[in-house]
């Protein structure tokens, strides 16, 4: 017998511990301490930073402690999913709610790629498209233990099937149009686009100059170091005007969206879940306009990880409640 | 008739609230400034923090015109009683908050316009839509956002943030509860009917007298920071002393009421707060300017 309380502490409490290792890896990332250990798990074969590794191999010590910490955080993370995936399952038995099987499907097979594709980032000497699946898969991991949270929380919901098709269409444009962005993001990142351009709010890129080509291939040379990135300037700076244009058409989107929801909307959990994204949409417009004026300062870059991870949250939230919630409850 | 539109659209504004606002942020201008205060800073600069804090304001009253026609303080709001649309309101909050920006990031410096939006966020989001309703302590934490204007005067004319300019802000933030827990305690069933968990409502107006009492004291103790770190000088001390034994005068009567005068000398504490706050911020600044 669990009881819902427990299974509802466990999902929270590793909500919050996979947001600490999203912003671990930002901070790895932006310290450039993500190749500092060149095996994986260990760290020249140890478990710990050892300090013949620091003397014989010329480890800067702080920064093989921060991939280390990234790495015993996220194992941590694993176990505490494990278990709410254990007691997620006794709970689907006792209440017949199989609701919580396609997130809980999601969060299997992310538990089992996203260590690898951590690992890959270490042997592939920090590949762009190894990295974007690694930060783009950590987002996905705390979003989908969110999603059971819901799950778990609102299984009331169930039981009546939610007929707004109108609405179900739109909520998925906003998923999908996140996604892009967030790949867009993660893509800046991870090609190291994200100073290439200091002008706001347009760079000084003409579209014919402009390197699409070179900036979105996927594909990959095996043997590359890719620290600081290797694509020319106007790769670079071509990604940052896509994500900046992307952030203009996205976060209009979402603004629109959730503004129209408030108007429209005389269901308090509907009003409340289209308020957050406003905030979080917000904050992270400014924090994005911040990295670029304030020259990307490491705390503002950590905290736009971050905020992209809350951003998708409440996306997801939102758009929850119009997959399953009444947009206007009868009076 | 477009008189009465424009006095509402106005009202939608809290001019009384952004004008006390925009002197603290004089002063933190002056304060950051040696000599007299550029012109283009001192004009586009409060231009856009009044602009900013006026659609902060309108958000607010979007986000309360339903609670607001609860409560006799605010039942003659212009959207609580729908002489402006909701929509409207809206609009307006966004054209005001959309010029704010645009002229501090032209004519001012970025920080000035992060920290102006990122205060507005605080008040017209955080506060407004979530605090007010989660906790007694509402008034508190939101308070950071009213006591941002000498932080955004300051960095207005530096571009940096200096610890004068957080002692500023740190003596709004600790003026915040008593100016607002008096207030509370005379609209004490307006806040009943709204059901807003303001601290007389929530632990008694006992309660509330000690806390106004409490944060009164470190208030003094706060206010003689701009001295004790030689940002100000004896003018400022002497007349912030003055001001403090005025303000915890009123404070102590207030403790000392009971229920049948309570409510009014809880108004008289509320005004009292309003003029303290105003001659404290003038003591400053003629500190500044006239050196013994």
């Amino acid at each position: 017998m669990v009881r819902s309380a427990t299974l509802k502490i466990l999902l929270s409490v590793a909500c919050l511990w996979s947001f600490f290792v999203i912003g671990l890896g930002a901070y790895t990332r932006l310290t450039d301490a993500g190749l500092s250990c060149p095996d994986w798990p260990g760290c020249y074969g140890h478990v710990l930073v050892s300090r013949s590794s620091v003397v014989s191999h010329k480890v800067q010590p702080s920064q093989a402690w921060s991939e280390m910490v990234h790495r015993y955080f996220a194992g941590t993370l694993g176990i505490l999913i494990l278990m709410s995936l254990f007691f997620l399952g006794l709970w689907i038995k006792q209440t017949e709610c199989y609701a919580p099987l396609l997130p809980a499907g999601v969060l299997l097979a992310l538990l089992i790629y996203q260590p690898l594709l951590g690992m890959w980032t270490v042997t592939e000497k920090l590949l762009p498209i190894v990295v974007t699946q690694h930060l783009l898969g950590g987002l996905a991991i705390f979003v989908s233990l969110w999603w059971i949270r819901l799950v778990i929380y609102h299984e009331g919901f169930y039981r009546v099937k939610s007929q707004q098709v109108g609405l179900r269409v739109v909520a998925s444009l906003a998923l999908l149009l996140l996604f892009i962005q967030l790949f867009l993001g993660a893509w800046t990142s991870t090609n190291y686009a994200a100073m290439s351009c200091s002008a706001f709010p347009f760079c000084s890129l003409t579209p014919w100059q402009a390197d699409f080509k070179n900036a979105f291939r996927l594909g990959f040379s095996s043997g590359v170091n890719y620290q600081g990135g290797i694509l020319s300037d106007n790769a670079r700076m071509t990604i940052q005007m896509v994500h900046r244009y992307g952030a203009l058409v996205v976060g209009s989107f979402l603004l629109a969206w959730s503004v129209a929801i408030i108007f429209i909307s005389n269901n308090k959990r509907f009003i409340q879940a289209a308020f957050w994204v406003i905030i979080f949409l917000l904050l992270q417009v400014a924090l994005g306009i911040a990295n670029v004026l304030l020259e990307r300062p490491l705390l503002i870059a950590v905290m736009h990880n971050l905020m992209a991870a809350l951003l998708a949250l409440s996306t997801v939230n939102l758009a929850f409640f119009c997959f399953h919630d009444k947009l206007k409850e009868s009076a | 008739m477009q008189l009465e539109v424009i006095k509402d659209y106005v009202e939608l504004c809290k001019p009384r609230v952004v004008a006390l606002m925009i002197l603290t942020s004089i002063v933190g201008m002056a304060l950051a400034s040696s000599g007299a205060i550029s012109l283009k800073i001192l004009v586009l600069g409060n231009l856009g923090i009044a602009l900013g804090a006026c659609s902060a304001a309108a958000i607010n009253h979007f986000a309360d015109h339903r609670i607001d026609r609860f409560m006799q303080r605010t039942q003659n709001r212009p959207v609580a009683q729908g002489r402006i649309s909701t929509f409207n309101t809206v609009v307006f909050a966004a054209v005001l908050g959309i010029l704010s920006m645009w002229i501090l990031m032209h004519y001012i410096n970025f920080i000035t316009a992060l920290m102006t939006f990122l205060s507005l966020i605080m008040y017209a989001g955080i506060y407004t839509c979530y605090l007010k309703y989660a906790t007694s302590q509402n008034i508190v934490i939101g308070g950071i956002a009213g006591a941002s204007p000498p932080l955004l005067g300051w960095l207005a004319v530096t571009g940096q943030m200096d610890p004068m300019a957080w002692v500023l802000v740190m003596i709004i933030f600790v003026w915040t509860p008593p100016h607002f827990w008096a207030l509370a305690i005379n609209r004490f069933d307006d806040y009943a009917k709204a059901k807003v968990p303001m601290l007389p409502n929530t632990h008694g107006i006992l309660h509330t007298k000690k806390f106004i009492l409490y944060y009164g004291l470190l208030l003094l103790a706060v206010t003689l920071l701009p001295f004790a770190i030689k940002g100000s000088g004896l003018i400022y001390l002497l007349l912030s002393l003055m001001l403090n034994a005025w303000f915890l005068w009123w404070i102590c009567k207030l403790l000392w009421s009971n229920a049948a005068t309570e409510k009014r000398i809880a108004r008289k504490v509320f005004n009292v707060s309003i003029i303290y706050l105003m001659l404290l911020f003038v003591a400053l600044l003629l500190d500044h300017y006239f050196i013994v």
